[in-house]
């Protein structure tokens, strides 16, 4: 593991840890100087970013839809996926919804590493890997 | 469009039925240079197929355009997400295109249609033909058999290359090395063992698979169409892990080739795979293991490189009568550096193989062709594959000859040489003539006893030495077309009975007659 990625990690596990953010900062100044590491910041903020970013897609489920007036009526069907997910069904404020209008109609979930692709477009994509297949 | 694919396109509408399943996926990180770094995917294992969906974001008739599934290969599982090599173009994939996990093993499609075929690594044709019917999904990556599902090796293999059948016999299920500096000849006797198969009877003949590995497309092409014209890839599969390819298929290329041997292997018919060469698949493993940053070893290559070859090459086997008694022989090479034998991986595949034959450069430029060096050339099992016949007539030849480049050396610094000295370095010049062979003209084994029967037994010697190659094109023809039966009688006894001989000796005894011109 890249020392970069060393720092980040041992950050995150602070801020978990409930260690005020300010703290964090100034004694992370005084280990990179004292190591000879001031160099690594702007590395270290990249890992960091990158750590928060996976930590945030682990966590939050997305649902895409085609269109926005989709989303309100998201069917039944997106609930009961979630709880397989083990996300709590119905609790809008956990799912961020999207559009995407690449996928002609239907829906698209991802909560963590669960993913659910009900969209036209991959059934489409289907049908059509299976015709020019069977040529 | 036809009506036929309007009715395909309706039935498939009709019988599609929607199903929205729940996949375990994960998210690509950083990629580049063939290797993939992806997050997520905890239940993931080590040679795990991961396919990435790079229709994601994209509009459907994007998507139409790479319709291809884009799959990638597992190869190390690290505390935050695996990584994996790709299987095809890397430039498709982005940082954060979704990768689900498939739950197979990297698998090839086999069956009998893919004989006479050209196929890349992953066993899908690349020859512009039909897709292969009735396939069955192999594993490429699999345990070698064990000992008590082996037998010895009994059958021969021919080269059809006279100092090879003679002097380093191969048998079928044994794993001969074929190694030797850049451009010596080590894919002509690779091709010219191909090609000699097909003097062998259509039951028994082995399906020939050539594995390709970085080589120049311009030469596989080459090959195939030397194959082609000669009827060879009736019963030939080439497998293209060209030069161009990314390292993983490279890599995974003689893989590939095993399976597709095995496949007729475990049906008791006899196989041979040619890995040209394990020099570049190494050399594929070293750049790949070094983007996955695993820790490098002797000459920059990883810990495991012998392993990657010894399992390879342990799949080679006969099979005992239980098993089908099906065999693959397999004949890698290695290109060695300035006539190095004893680099790293020379040396790894020389210990792992039954035997080597080593190529000579000083002897390649000499004109000794197939230039093949006797002296560090070995076969450890094939001599008990040999037939009778040719045992009879090579049992000494090999040390003779190298008694002969002795005596050659030897020769340079003496003045006066005793008349047997002299006899021996005639008839050491002799034999080293009859042993050259041109390029893909493989020799029957019938014809290889009789050639080698009249120059052991003196019937060549009132020939003068420059003329010898020619003096051999006639003895065949004229052993071909007058004395056919006495072929025949060699090849269905496999030895030299008293009767045979008798009857051979008359003919070699008539042949200067039937060449007067020959003696001018």
């Amino acid at each position: 593991m890249q020392k970069a990625q060393k720092y980040a990690k041992a950050i995150m596990a602070l801020v978990e840890k409930g260690v005020p953010a300010a703290d964090i900062i100034k004694n992370l100044q005084v280990v990179l100087a004292r190591h000879g590491h001031m160099t690594l910041a702007p590395r270290i903020a990249v890992e960091l970013k990158r750590l928060v970013e996976r930590k945030r897609r682990a966590t939050e489920a997305v649902l895409s839809v085609a269109r926005e007036d989709n989303a309100v009526g998201a069917p039944r069907e997106v609930s009961e996926y979630l709880a397989k997910a083990g996300l709590p069904a119905g609790q809008a404020g956990e799912v961020r919804t999207e559009v995407d209008d690449s996928l002609i109609g239907g829906w698209k979930l991802r909560a963590g590493d669960t993913y659910v692709d009900a969209s036209y477009k991959r059934q489409l994509l289907t049908i059509f890997n299976n015709v020019v297949g069977k040529e | 469009m036809s009506d036929n694919v309007i009715q395909k396109i309706i039935t498939e509408i009709e019988q599609f039925s929607p199903s929205t399943t729940v996949e375990h996926v994960g998210r690509v990180l950083a990629v580049g240079d063939g290797i993939v770094e992806i997050e997520g995917l905890e239940n993931a294992v080590m040679s795990e197929v991961v396919e990435f969906d790079i229709a994601e974001g994209k509009k459907l008739e994007d998507a139409v355009e790479t319709r291809g599934a884009l799959y990638g290969l597992i190869l190390n599982l690290e505390e935050d997400g695996v990584k994996a090599i790709v299987l095809g173009e890397t430039s498709l994939i982005s940082e954060g295109v979704v990768v689900k996990s498939t739950g197979r093993v990297l698998s090839v499609p086999v069956g009998e249609a893919i004989v006479g075929r050209v196929v890349n690594a992953l066993a899908r044709p690349i020859d512009g033909k039909a897709a292969l019917e009735n396939a069955e999904m192999v594993p490429i990556e699999r345990e070698s058999y064990g000992v008590i599902d082996r037998k010895s090796v009994d059958t021969p293999l021919q080269t059809g290359i006279k100092a090879i059948d003679s002097m380093i016999p191969i048998g079928r299920g044994q794993r001969e090395l074929i190694i030797g500096d850049r451009f010596t000849g080590k894919t002509t006797v690779a091709i010219d063992t191909i090609l000699s198969q097909r003097f062998e009877p259509e039951d028994t003949r082995p399906v020939c698979i050539y594995v390709a590995v970085g080589q120049k497309e311009s030469k596989t092409a080459r090959i195939v169409a030397e194959l082609t014209e000669r009827g060879a890839m009736e019963y030939t599969v080439v497998v293209d892990a060209p030069a161009s390819a990314p390292a993983a298929l490279q890599f995974l290329a003689p893989f590939a080739g095993a399976s597709i041997g095995e496949y007729f292997m475990d049906r008791g018919r006899d196989a041979l795979v040619i890995y040209d060469d394990l020099s570049k698949q190494a050399t594929a493993y070293r750049q790949l293991s070094l983007l996955l940053r695993r820790p490098p070893g002797r000459e920059a290559y990883p810990g495991d490189i012998f392993y990657l070859h010894s399992r390879l090459l342990e799949r080679a086997a006969k099979l005992s009568d239980e098993k089908g008694g099906g065999s693959l022989t397999a004949l890698p090479i290695i290109e060695t550096q300035e006539g190095d034998v004893s680099s790293y991986i020379p040396t790894n595949v020389i210990s792992i193989t039954d035997g080597q034959i080593y190529l000579d450069a000083s002897l390649f430029n000499k004109g000794v062709r197939p230039a093949i060096d006797v002296g560090i050339s070995v076969s450890r099992v094939g001599s008990a594959a040999q037939t009778k016949a040719m045992k009879s007539v090579a049992g000494t030849l090999r040390l003779e000859l190298a008694q002969f480049r002795e005596l050659e050396a030897f020769m340079q610094f003496a003045q006066d040489l005793d008349p047997e000295t002299a006899k021996r370095i005639d008839s050491g010049r002799r034999m080293v003539e009859i042993l050259k062979q041109g390029k893909h003209t493989p020799m029957a084994v019938q014809t290889q006893v009789a050639v080698l029967y009249a120059a052991t037994n003196g019937f060549l010697d009132d020939f003068a030495i420059e003329r010898l190659q020619e003096v051999e094109e006639k003895l065949i023809g004229y052993l071909d077309a007058q004395h056919k039966e006495l072929l025949v009688d060699i090849r269905k006894e496999g030895k030299i009975t008293d009767e045979t001989k008798e009857k051979l000796e008359a003919a070699l005894k008539q042949f200067p007659s039937a060449h007067p011109e020959l003696k001018s």
